[in-house]
């Protein structure tokens, strides 16, 4: 930016507008700082919500940055509280937010996403429930108050698990559903998904793959009948869960001025195509660093890396994040799934599986490309930032090589010669 | 600010906190020197363990073994209260019974022997720890039997032999004063880390180091040349040295003249063992022995650094050694400083620079005067230059013939029949035995052939004076009560010398005025020393005596010896001869081609690992996370290949007296077609592989370090 | 700069007496699911010609930008203002394993309740005037506890690493 910002904007207030306005202020930057909050909450992080709904943490710790609004006092951000942004004008610099105008030097968008909600009848009937906000959290845990006795959970990822999860453990009687033919479709390789599966039935989980839902409805006296596409079968259950996806919040963003797609596409400075505004967190398509290809990559700490790096620039400060790769471990029903990188367009994998545990390491022309470990945890990271090493510099993993240290080296020949 | 709690979460000594810090020593290894230890004791509680920084040897450090003292200290498997067997032997069915009746019974069972068959029917024997040793001796020798014996039967009296043989007085590598230090298969920086410091130190103060060992280590890391025969041909090796030694005029000419006899037959047999002879015979390159002999003998000084068993472990091992001792004597660095100084021990082995009467208190009565010791006849070299004790490999056939005599009981203070060849042999033997007592700090295998069983306790809960090398002492006192009921093995014995020896003229005084006794000529008393918990300098320390040979060694001949009086009586013998020749190892490829034609690896046994000493701490969760894979074999990752084995894998481990299974641990640590395994496993105990006589002739020691073995993969079943 | 546990690569000797001492003096019983905080590592893949063998002793490195840390998405994970360690607030762990993902190094072992468990330098140790407990056993003084600023630590650096994530240039999140 030729000129000092003096007025800095933040759409959202989640970890990614917090980690800007940490990014500005450390960089120097003296202005204002407006953040435009979606609702009244402090930030919270959307994974911890299931947590509270299962019992394991209290109301409070959902908020990483504290329960009240210190997380952006620290960085001397004004808050604007329960005022969505309404409309951008980015090339403008000027913002709309519950009926207001403000003008501003710089911005980032960190709107973050909301869960996908079926068309489908009953969507919205009592005891049907997404997981993402700390409403949904709440609603959940005050229906399992209820001591409710069975469960449908629609949508095999990792939010749908943690929720099986939850269920399970009040012992109650669990389905899990996907349109998807397996579990994890998308982080696990099938041999992979099928060790899941496998344990989840031991487990006494109902596990139903490749059947769309069609619609939920109420039974009269109480409980929810669920059906499902192509099917006469119908479930009895008392709590429906859908957790099929989320969609990046960007109602407000004009796409004939602003590049996006699935996300608003950002370089690795974090910004649009329109100068001065830049992106960040789960409504961000930044860089996949194992395809070259921009990629919403819905992780914590994608999110705080993005948002500090906005920050930074938005200071102007010239600061790079050059990607991610995909990565989760999901910790459940005392098992643990990694999924590292891209575990299904290679052409060659090895497999290896002991006592308890699996690990399954992907190649496409001789190249170490991805993993799933299953309850193999120990050296998941070592891996996983090997993956990034190699992606950034360009050098095959299993050779060996100077992107490694000895050390880190080591402890990835160990996976990759079992 | 910390907080109180977390103060004492942290373990921090002092009055807030009510941890107090306790000096004692760590025994959980024995080799010479022990380690200070500070023990962080809260309500009579060790909460924490570290090494204590004023002591000399440890100077504030301790090793993985001394570290996970508490686990040693506090371990479920102790032994309670003193026990009578009430099954059959090795069930390990006992009832607890009082002090009293265990003692008496032992004393009642021991008197009959004496009295039916004569007191060398009666053995005592001393395994695990040193300190109580002294008052074993006294107590056999009160006793009247010659059968002290001890795990110096295959430990160190091996190498103390070979040394006597050659110099008379064994002399110790003065390391500070020397400028070439020929380390001959130790490696301090697993075993004697306080050594590997001074090591550390002269390295970079420029002292030259050479290191011959089969194995890669952290030591022969640090060398300037690294010798690694095949386990066993370390006589080949020595032998070369001199022959280049001698063919490059760099000997010691008037030392050799002038204080050595047979050095004419010597020069004639090692001109027969030429570098490239012996890179054959070894597999060290003959332009690595050249340089290595020069580099030894043209040092100002240079000294030998033995080990204890490593090079006695061979069924040539005695022999080796000699031909390795002899480049003392070729260089003329025998009782010099810098060489190889034979100073006198003060107590229990070690040379502390203070005079004390422990011989004269071991030998109340002279051993000579009683019956042939066990092993007599067996292994008479033994008899003439080993310490006053018996040659125990031989016990178990003594026990299954009664051949010279009948053994009917036996006293075994931390026994352990792994430690011996053939060792299921040895604990069936046992079996033959009238009446076993063991004393153990934890319930072993051994324990439970025995028919009473005493409960020992730790360096931690008892009092025992040590001496080290830099002239200083140690009386450690507990830091906590005896366990349970447990009690020290002193005072078993002194309470067994009441029903034993009653009528000795020291043990009714007691173990502080015995000590005292001992003590008198070295100006320090019991009293001044327990006002130094954490040891003491020595008055007045004894100065050093150069050269003592000059007026005579402590040989036959009264020269420092390169053929042997001593070995010439015994040369009809096999395996004995006066000059040090070279045989190959008798189980190996040369040794013996067609037994290596089926068991094409050479086995050697207990090389150390940084974490175990014997069985000691194989028990213990700190120890043995250290190496996740055990019992495992180590073997060169080129072999592991071959074999199709990865890190874990099961494997067997065979000879042609039995096989054992192990896990796999490939290392480059180990040369291609060696197979280094621990001992000491219940369940992979690998001296069960070895016959009972594989040993050499000259000692009786096993041939622990190099016989022949086989290795295959366990097919999976998966 | 703040004083942190350092390696010398050419006297460590792996004998794992810094991995009991650390046991010790954490109550740490890997029988009872609590393996050690420290690691002890022998190295032979990358032996030079001369087929030395590298030893090496490992635990949390404490990263100055650390990946655990800003992926921690509870913010469990925190650093010590006296003692700059990377700590672990064990109430806010809820044991979801994202640190053993982040962890460039694997160092992240989890306790019968599934939480983080890590090295914290001793630090209530050394705010008592103490080494942590690893330094002190050390028998050849491999490790230290110092300011991380000379040669020695270049060459640790270079081989256990510091922080490889995938920013360029990052500094603390905190």
């Amino acid at each position: 930016m030729s000129a000092v910002a003096k007025k800095a904007c933040i759409i959202g207030n989640g970890g990614a507008a917090v980690e800007a306005c940490r990014g500005l202020r450390e960089s120097g930057f003296d202005g204002d700082i407006d953040v435009f909050a979606l609702g009244s909450l402090p930030p919270y992080n959307p994974m911890l919500t299931s947590y509270y709904a299962a019992g394991k943490i209290p109301y409070a710790h959902m908020f990483p940055y504290g329960a009240s609004d210190t997380a952006f006092g620290k960085y001397r951000a004004r808050v604007h509280r329960d005022s969505p942004a309404e409309r951008l004008f980015a090339r403008e610099r000027r913002l709309v937010a519950a009926g207001e105008e403000f003008l501003f030097d710089t911005c980032c968008i960190a709107s973050g996403a909301s869960p996908i909600v079926p068309p489908i009848p009953g969507a919205t009937l009592p005891g049907v429930h997404a997981m993402r906000t700390v409403e949904d959290a709440v609603a959940v845990r005050e229906a399992m108050d209820r001591k409710p006795r069975s469960a449908l959970v629609v949508g095999a990822s990792m939010v749908g698990i943690k929720l099986v999860e939850l269920f399970w453990k009040a012992g109650m009687e669990v389905t899990l559903a996907d349109l998807a033919e397996r579990i994890f479709p998308l982080a696990a390789h099938p041999d992979c998904s099928r060790v899941i599966e496998d344990r989840l039935v031991d487990k006494g989980i109902d596990l139903r793959f490749g059947c769309a839902l069609e619609r939920v409805d109420a039974v009269p006296g109480g409980g929810l009948l669920a059906s499902f596409k192509d099917s006469t079968h119908q479930i009895a259950v008392d709590i429906v869960i859908l957790a099929i996806g989320v969609r990046a919040n960007l109602g407000f963003v004009n796409r004939d001025e602003l590049e996006a797609r699935q996300g608003v596409l950002v370089d690795p400075h974090m910004q649009t195509n329109v100068p001065g505004v830049y992106a960040a967190g789960d409504c961000a398509q930044g860089m996949n660093l194992l395809t070259g290809e921009q990629q919403i990559i819905g992780l914590w700490a994608n999110a705080r890396n993005q948002g500090f790096t906005a920050g930074c620039n938005m200071a102007g400060a010239s600061r790079e994040y050059a990607g991610e790769i995909l990565h989760n471990i999901t910790h459940f029903m005392g098992m643990d799934f990694v999924g590292i990188g891209d575990v299904g367009t290679g052409n060659s994998s090895t497999t290896e599986q002991g006592d308890g545990w699996f690990r399954k390491v992907f190649y496409r022309d001789g190249q170490v490309v991805g993993a799933n470990f299953v309850d193999s945890y120990t050296e998941a990271g070592v891996f996983k930032n090997a993956l990034v090493k190699q992606a950034l510099r360009g050098q095959a993993l299993d050779k060996g090589g100077t992107t490694l240290t000895p050390l880190q080296n080591h402890l990835l020949q160990a996976i990759l010669k079992r | 600010m910390v907080t109180p709690e977390a103060l004492l979460r942290a373990k921090v000594p002092g009055h807030e906190t009510g941890i107090e810090v306790k000096k004692s020593i760590c025994t959980i290894c024995d080799p010479l020197t022990q380690c200070g230890l500070d023990a962080y004791v809260k309500d009579g509680v060790v909460i924490k363990v570290e090494g204590s920084a004023e002591n000399p040897f440890n100077k504030g450090h301790l090793c993985a073994k001394g570290a996970a003292t508490r686990q040693y200290l506090y371990h479920e498997d102790r032994i309670k209260t003193p026990l009578r067997r009430t099954g059959p032997r090795g069930s390990g069915t006992f009832e607890p019974i009082s002090w009293e009746e265990a003692l008496d019974e032992i004393g009642r069972r021991a008197n009959d022997a004496k009295r039916d068959h004569g007191p060398e029917s009666v053995v005592f024997y001393a395994g695990y720890t040193k300190y109580f040793r002294p008052y074993l001796i006294r107590l056999a020798h009160a006793f009247g039997s010659p059968n002290y014996c001890s795990e110096s039967s295959t430990c160190n009296m091996a190498t103390a032999m070979a040394q006597k043989l050659v110099f008379g007085l064994p002399g110790a590598p003065d390391l500070m004063n020397t400028d070439c230090l020929l380390v001959w298969s130790s490696n301090p920086y697993y075993t004697g880390h306080g050594r590997a410091q001074m090591i550390d130190k002269k390295l970079a103060a420029g002292m030259k180091m050479i290191v011959v060992d089969p194995r890669r280590t952290p030591t022969t890391a640090r060398a300037h040349i690294h010798l690694q025969p095949r386990p066993g041909t370390d006589g080949a090796v020595a032998l070369a040295m001199a022959n280049v030694i001698i063919a490059e005029n760099l000997y010691d000419r008037d030392f050799v003249a002038k204080y050595t006899k047979g050095f004419d037959d010597y020069r004639d047999y090692v001109q027969t063992i030429t570098p490239e002879k012996a890179e054959i015979l070894s597999g060290v390159p003959a332009e690595r022995i050249r340089e290595a002999a020069r580099m030894f003998a043209g040092a100002k000084q240079a000294c030998v650094q033995p080990s204890a068993s490593p090079v006695v472990h061979h069924t040539n091992g005695v022999q080796n050694y000699r031909a390795i001792f002899m480049l003392v004597a070729l260089t003329g660095n025998y009782d010099i400083v810098g060489g190889n100084l034979a100073e006198p021990p003060s107590y229990l082995y070690v040379a502390g620079k203070f005079v004390t009467r422990e011989e004269e208190f071991e030998n109340p009565v002279p051993v000579s005067s009683m019956p042939p010791r066990i092993g007599a006849d067996k292994y008479p070299v033994w008899m003439q230059v080993a310490s006053p004790e018996a040659q125990a490999v031989f016990l178990p056939e003594q026990l299954r013939t009664s051949k010279p005599y009948p053994v009917k009981v036996m006293l075994g203070f931390g026994m352990n029949y792994r430690m011996w060849p053939d060792s299921e042999g040895f604990r069936q033997a046992l079996d033959k035995l009238d009446f076993l007592a063991v004393t153990d700090i934890f319930m072993t295998d051994t324990a439970r052939m025995a028919d009473i069983v005493l409960p020992a306790c730790t360096s931690l809960e008892r009092m025992e004076l040590r001496a080290y090398g830099p002239g200083y002492a140690v009386l450690s006192q507990p830091v906590v009560d005896p366990m349970y009921e447990s009690r020290s093995d002193v005072d078993m014995i002194f309470e067994l010398a009441k029903r034993l020896c009653p009528d000795d003229a020291l043990f009714p005084l007691g173990y502080e005025a015995c000590l005292d006794w001992i003590l008198e000529p070295s100006g320090m008393t019991v009293a001044e020393l327990k006002r130094h918990p954490g040891g003491m300098a020595v008055p007045n320390p004894i100065t050093t005596k150069e050269r003592k040979y000059v007026d005579g060694a402590k040989t036959p001949s009264g020269k420092i010896e390169f053929t042997s009086s001593i070995l010439e009586k015994f040369a009809d013998r096999d395996g004995i001869d006066a000059l040090p020749t070279y045989t190959p190892p008798r189980y190996s490829p040369e040794g013996n081609p067609e037994m290596a034609k089926e068991y094409p690896f050479i086995l050697n046994t207990g090389s150390r690992l940084p974490m175990f000493i014997h069985s000691r701490v194989n028990h213990l969760s700190w120890t043995k996370n250290l190496r996740p894979n055990h019992p495992a074999v180590d073997l060169n990752p080129a072999d592991a290949e071959r074999l199709g084995v990865r890190e874990g894998d099961d494997m067997t481990l065979s000879t042609p007296f039995g096989s054992i299974k192990v896990k796999a641990n490939p290392t480059h640590m180990v040369l291609p077609g060696v197979a280094h395994m621990f001992h000491g496993w219940a369940g992979a105990d690998v001296n069960s592989l070895f016959q009972g006589d594989y040993t050499d002739p000259i000692s009786g020691f096993p041939g622990y370090k190099s016989a022949l073995c086989k290795l295959e993969k366990v097919a999976e079943d998966r | 700069m703040p004083k942190t546990i350092i390696l010398n690569l050419d006297k460590c000797v792996g004998c794992g007496a810094c991995v009991v001492a650390c046991q010790d003096q954490n109550d740490l019983y890997p029988e009872q699911g609590l393996p050690a905080l420290r690691r002890i590592y022998q190295i032979e893949e990358n032996r030079a010609d001369d087929g030395d063998i590298t030893y090496a002793s490992a635990g949390c490195r404490h990263c100055e930008d650390s990946p655990c840390f800003v992926g921690c998405p509870t913010g469990a994970i925190y650093r010590d203002d006296v003692t700059h360690a990377v700590r672990i607030d064990r109430d806010r762990c809820i044991g979801c394993h994202s640190c053993a993902l982040a962890c460039p190094f694997g160092v992240p072992r989890y306790d019968a309740d599934d939480h983080l468990y890590k090295c914290d330098l001793c630090s209530d140790r050394v705010q008592a005037g103490l080494e942590p407990a690893c330094v002190r056993v050390c028998p050849f003084e491999a490790l230290r506890y110092e300011d991380a600023n000379d040669v020695q630590v270049d060459k640790e650096r270079n081989y256990l690493g510091t922080l490889v994530n995938g920013t360029r240039g990052a500094r603390d999140i905190r």
